[in-house]
């Protein structure tokens, strides 16, 4: 069993496949997580705009029926939607699933983000918006300079977290045609049909990743708690 | 703190700069296939070519169809069949390779194996009739087969099947009825055998792996003989003799010209 794994891994290079799978999957939940952190901090800023007048309210309910429809439907579905049925019809061609993918996966993780971060932003003290547009400072500057950064510090566990669930969940894209982590893992008990060892060494690669970004989460709360008493 | 900022930003810079470079490499041409087929070992062995695997044929040939992929790898009949529900597809009539379809049964069965052989040798002319109505697409005179429930503890008066039925015309749903060649003949085994038949339909990378686990006796699903496979599990004698070939969209000239294998796979590496 660890033989013909060793002989797949090392001898035949298939660790080559399993290279190129980790770094399709860090891409994927990297390149994800970021364009969610954009789309999730504009929903969210969008919705605890105060609601006097007509465009934040109109605005306000597109908002609501994209974070509805993100975590309304699972993501292999939207993966499937987006690669099978959106793709044709706006008649674009890609050499690989991998940027659909990517997509796919900031879309969706831009409705959870929105969450996360409305409910950091409607956990810093109320003071600090009324103290912002007290010295002058417009809507938009308060928000962006001073209770957003203090939003993302008590966001940052949860927003760890997110991560890590995209990073797991990325092994969903061979719905898609993508070789990921787990497909060139498998790829590599295809020939025996014995699969105990790739998928064990599988599931460690996952989570040794895991472990090294709940570090460096920690790491990265504690140099920000620097700043509070 | 904006120090911090600007390196992760410089950071994400290069990541997406190293994505792009990446992205150009794979150049050479596009081959896709089902996972875990004989035609996807054949393309991944060629040079200068990327190889990409989807759950069916007809989700591979979908993708080539939306210009995501240059070549379809498929066995020939299937490749047929394909060709009938999927518009603009071109099927390129030169063999790439011949093999022979066998039927798997479980190591641990020696007498299964030998009955199997003997029904194969006696109903001959039966298993013959059933190939050639699919082949012309005689679709009055298909007959479809109904899957009992598997049940462990009558283990011993069922005959179960792995197959994956997504292969037309080797295997094929219709409603809750199975169609194709393998699902008759698979229909006549039991029938012949005094069993009830039970056909386990799964993905087909896992169809020959199946076989002698979970009481599962023999896997039919248009499975090519390998050596790999001969060390996983036991062939019948070969019942139909298959090739793989190359399809193209219809609007794609580059193979018109090439006369054999050799011509073809030059323009495809050379791509």
């Amino acid at each position: 069993m660890w033989n013909e794994f060793i002989k797949q891994f090392i001898t035949l290079k298939g660790y080559e496949n399993v290279v190129n799978g980790l770094w399709i999957t860090v891409q994927i939940a990297v390149f994800g997580l970021l364009i969610g952190i954009l789309i999730g901090t504009l929903i969210a800023v969008v919705r605890v705009m105060p609601k006097y007048k007509r465009l934040p309210r109109i605005l306000d309910k597109i908002c609501v029926c994209y974070i509805e429809l993100f975590r309304g439907t699972p993501m292999v579905v939207q993966l499937l939607i987006g690669y099978w049925v959106l793709l044709p019809a706006l008649g674009i061609t890609v050499d690989s699933g991998v940027p659909v993918a990517i997509v796919v996966f900031g879309l969706n993780s831009g409705a959870y983000v929105s969450e996360i971060m409305r409910g950091g932003i409607q956990s810093v003290d109320p003071g600090q918006m009324e103290a912002g547009r007290a010295l002058g400072l417009t809507y938009a500057t308060t928000m962006l300079k001073i209770v957003v950064p203090q939003a993302i510090k008590n966001i940052l566990p949860t927003l760890g977290n997110e991560f890590i669930v995209l990073i797991k969940e990325t092994s969903i894209v061979s719905f898609i045609a993508v070789t990921d982590l787990y497909k060139s893992f498998k790829q590599l008990g295809d020939p025996t049909y014995d699969y105990t060892m790739p998928y064990l060494m599988l599931a460690l690669t996952y989570l040794v990743m895991v472990l090294l970004i709940s570090w460096g989460v920690r790491v990265l709360e504690a140099k920000m708690k620097k700043s509070e008493r | 703190m904006k120090k911090f900022i600007a390196l992760t930003l410089a950071l994400v810079l290069c990541l997406s700069l190293f994505a792009a470079c990446g992205a150009k490499e794979e150049a050479g041409a596009k081959i896709v296939a089902q996972k875990g087929t004989t035609s996807f070992m054949y393309a991944e062995k060629l040079a200068n070519t990327k190889t990409t695997t989807y759950d069916t044929f007809a989700l591979a040939a979908k993708d080539m169809i939306n210009g995501n992929a240059d070549y379809l790898f498929v066995d020939k009949t299937t490749a047929k069949s394909l060709a009938k529900e999927i518009e603009g597809l071109k099927i390129i009539e030169i063999a790439l390779s011949s093999e022979n379809y066998g039927i798997g049964i479980d190591k641990n069965q020696a007498d299964l194996k030998t009955k199997i052989d003997d029904i194969l040798k006696n109903k001959a002319a039966e298993i013959d009739a059933i190939k050639e109505k699919y082949m012309n697409g005689e679709e009055d005179k298909y007959v479809g087969v109904t899957s009992g429930t598997k049940d462990g503890s009558k283990a011993d008066k069922q005959l179960v099947v792995a197959t994956n039925a997504e292969f037309a015309p080797w295997e094929y749903k219709e409603g809750n009825q199975f169609y194709g060649i393998d699902m008759e003949i698979a229909k006549l085994f039991a029938d012949e055998l005094g069993m009830e038949l039970v056909i386990d339909d799964m993905e087909f990378d896992a169809v020959v792996g199946a076989v002698g686990k979970q009481n599962v006796d023999i896997a039919m699903s248009g499975i090519t003989i390998t050596t790999e496979r001969l060390g996983v599990i036991n062939f019948s004698e070969p019942y139909y003799t298959e090739s793989i070939v190359c399809v193209v969209p219809a609007a794609n000239t580059e193979l018109d010209s090439a006369g054999t294998v050799v011509d073809m796979l030059n323009v495809i590496c050379a791509k």
